[in-house]
């Protein structure tokens, strides 16, 4: 489904990925760990489609199609979603707005017919439940005066809704009480099929006793530096970062200098 | 021989006088005469002077403006501009003349007096000299003089104690074909009555027109008036609107300012908490693109303990659009406990389009509560993103948060059907706002 070969990236002038391969099969979920400023918030927005990264090497393909060549909202029609790490306040723009129009959005770019308003207001209703979510949080503005949890949980319900082949989260788990971990959780898990594939990317292996990836990745200094089984994660919860000797990138960047 | 403009006026006051209401009255000969002189006198506001300093009317001095035509317009010309399901009491002008034929007040409940006020002007009685130019009462500049030397018509809305209008007063001002136009608006409001007004503002054309309007008001006590100016006109007329509202104690004003039309718009809203626990919200919404000019001067004055003031103003600025905020709050030193916000925020949508944006706060009382805020900024590009990440094209996630970014004010405009009509004309304004509409 996903295929990342040799992905280079950088941020204004500063390199963020240095050669990122990975390959994702329908069906399957990977974990993407690491310290913090490996670059697993980068390769999620790469993904995704974000102005300010600059690929100066490499390819991504989706589906066979190469997906370098297309914009955000094209991605997104083509089945790939991104949960955000601080999903964005829009005031003034409801929950079931936004949600219809993305939904609707994908529907025209298949030249399918704008979704039935009896239809959408059942389907949300039924995700809603999933994520236990107030009904008249749908009708305030987006994520507007929401708590971390609750845009965490909104991301979920917009994923649900929108069903894409594809989902990156992008430390979801991130500022979520036992309870919300497990509300997201299982949201997460209600996506799972043989058809679509999910990416987490995560600093701690927690929500991986949830939701249980079929890969574990270990990102460090723009590198894939390991990659295993569900096992790895369970083992750098043991040991943390360091066993893996890696580098923090300031003194790797010291000592090139 | 080229005359000023000056020279114009006096010129041009002298030939319609005589078609101008109120012939016969001495005092009303005289107040247009006395104002008439003022404004030969100092002549139209220059950017010297601080309040006009962004403001620039030497494009105006240079026109010759001439009294606007009486017509007659069929009701499907203008049917668009009554917003669907208001069912208010519909007073309609044209080109600054009363329009029966295209008005519909229905029945007013007793205790509610509507006239236009060409009918009190032309014989003018101890309640309409008490109310004209009552709030204007000194606060007023060349353009009120302007008014009230030439003005013709608009409406007198009297409210007895109590009485409340049971549906909003619409009262639709259309400019066509060009030239000047005076109206005054005169508002009184009994004590715990309560009205709801919109002030429509609309032109139909594209030529040159002046429109200049004065609204004066005054809430007795415990009186509620909610007010919205809605304007709309060509994108070549200049608007000049000044609205002046006294406030009796305990009395509450909501109002609106939402101007989308105009080339060069100037508003002037000001309010005088004079009473105890009067209480003001005042917001606006201004949208210049192209090269429209839009500037809004507020003024409260809280003159008695226990008020309170809100006041919020956006703008949405696009093309080489400029927006001038100037807000200025002043606490005098009986009004103790006074409880006061206002924020001014302008989101540019372009690198040419540009605002002034100016808060002023004077206080003399020590114990109150004043919070003021003023942010100038882009779209916010997570934002934008954000919603492409969820399959929204950039042009339309652009325009979701525009609306969004003046949605704050917009949405508290209480009737849902004024408020539906605003939402409308500010989408159609947007690049490509049509797409947006298909969202919503």
């Amino acid at each position: 489904m996903l295929k990342i070969e040799n992905l280079h990236a950088r941020v204004a002038d500063r390199t963020i990925l240095e050669g990122i391969n990975l390959e994702v099969k329908a069906g399957e979920v990977h974990a993407i760990m690491g310290p913090n400023g490996s670059g697993k918030s980068t390769l999620s927005k790469v993904l995704a489609g974000h102005g300010d990264i600059e690929i100066t090497q490499g390819s991504i393909s989706f589906e066979g199609k190469d997906l370098l060549d297309m914009d955000p909202e094209i991605r997104a029609c083509e089945g790939i979603f991104l949960g955000f790490q601080y999903p964005v306040e829009i005031p003034g723009v409801s929950n079931m707005y936004l949600l219809k129009a993305a939904l609707n959005a994908r529907r025209k770019y298949r030249n399918q017919p704008e979704v039935d308003a009896l239809d959408f207001l059942t389907l949300v209703k039924e995700k809603v439940k999933l994520v236990q979510m107030d009904n008249a949080m749908l009708y305030r503005g987006v994520n507007e005066d929401f708590s971390g949890g609750e845009k965490k949980r909104n991301e979920i319900l917009q994923m649900l809704v929108l069903e894409p082949k594809l989902a990156v989260l992008d430390e979801t788990d991130s500022g979520l009480d036992i309870d919300a971990l497990k509300i997201v959780s299982d949201g997460i898990n209600a996506l799972r099929s043989k058809d679509r594939a999910v990416v987490l990317v995560t600093h701690y292996q927690r929500l991986l006793n949830h939701v249980v990836p079929d890969y574990v990745h270990v990102l460090a200094n723009g590198r894939i530096v390991r990659s295993g089984g569900r096992e790895l994660a369970q083992e750098l919860e043991q040991k943390g970062y360091g066993w893996l000797e890696i580098e923090d990138r300031a003194e790797a960047t010291q000592a090139l200098s | 021989m080229s005359t000023s403009l000056r020279e114009h006026i006096v010129a041009e006051h002298a030939r319609q006088l005589p078609q101008l209401p109120g012939q016969g009255d001495s005092w009303l000969t005289k107040t247009r005469q006395e104002a008439l002189d003022r404004f030969t006198e100092s002549g139209l506001p220059t950017p010297h002077q601080e309040n006009w300093k962004y403001t620039d009317l030497r494009a105006l001095e240079k026109q010759r403006p001439q009294a606007s035509n009486q017509l007659t317009l069929a009701v499907d010309q203008i049917a668009r501009y009554f917003p669907e399901q208001m069912h208010g009491h519909r007073m309609v002008f044209v080109n600054g003349y009363h329009a029966p034929e295209l008005s519909g007040v229905g029945t007013l409940p007793t205790g509610a007096t509507l006239l236009p006020l060409s009918q009190k002007l032309t014989t003018p009685d101890e309640a309409l000299r008490a109310r004209f130019n009552a709030s204007v009462n000194g606060h007023g500049n060349a353009l009120t003089d302007l008014n009230t030397a030439f003005v013709r018509d608009g409406v007198f809305l009297q409210l007895e104690d109590g009485i409340a209008l049971d549906r909003p007063l619409h009262l639709l001002f259309l400019s066509t074909g060009g030239g000047m136009t005076h109206l005054r608006n005169l508002i009184q409001l009994g004590r715990n009555s309560e009205a709801v007004l919109v002030e429509h503002y609309v032109g139909l054309d594209e030529s040159l027109a002046l429109t200049n309007v004065v609204t004066e008001a005054r809430t007795e006590d415990g009186a509620r008036l909610s007010r919205c100016k809605l304007q709309q006109e060509s994108a070549s007329t200049y608007h000049f609107g000044a609205f002046f509202l006294d406030q009796a104690a305990n009395s509450q004003a909501r109002l609106f300012g939402i101007d989308l039309g105009g080339q060069l718009v100037r508003n002037d809203t000001n309010s005088r908490l004079d009473g105890t626990g009067a209480e003001v919200h005042l917001h606006g919404v201004y949208a210049p693109s192209e090269k429209q000019h839009m500037d809004n001067h507020t003024r409260i004055d809280h003159l008695h303990p226990h008020g309170t003031s809100r006041e919020i103003y956006k703008g949405v600025l696009g093309g080489q659009g400029r927006g001038v905020f100037n807000g200025k709050i002043v606490v005098h030193k009986d009004a103790q406990k006074t409880d006061s916000s206002q924020s001014s925020a302008a989101l540019l949508l372009s690198k040419t389009a540009r605002v002034d944006s100016k808060p002023e706060l004077e206080i003399y009382a020590d114990d109150v509560k004043c919070a003021h805020g003023a942010t100038v900024g882009q779209l916010d590009e997570t934002a934008v993103f954000y919603l492409q990440s969820r399959g929204v094209d950039e042009a339309s996630a652009r325009n979701i948060l525009t609306y969004s970014f003046a949605d704050e004010v917009i949405r508290q405009v209480g009737n849902e059907a004024l408020r539906k009509h605003i939402e409308a004309h500010f989408i159609a304004k947007l690049p490509n706002g049509q797409l947006l509409r298909e969202l919503l």
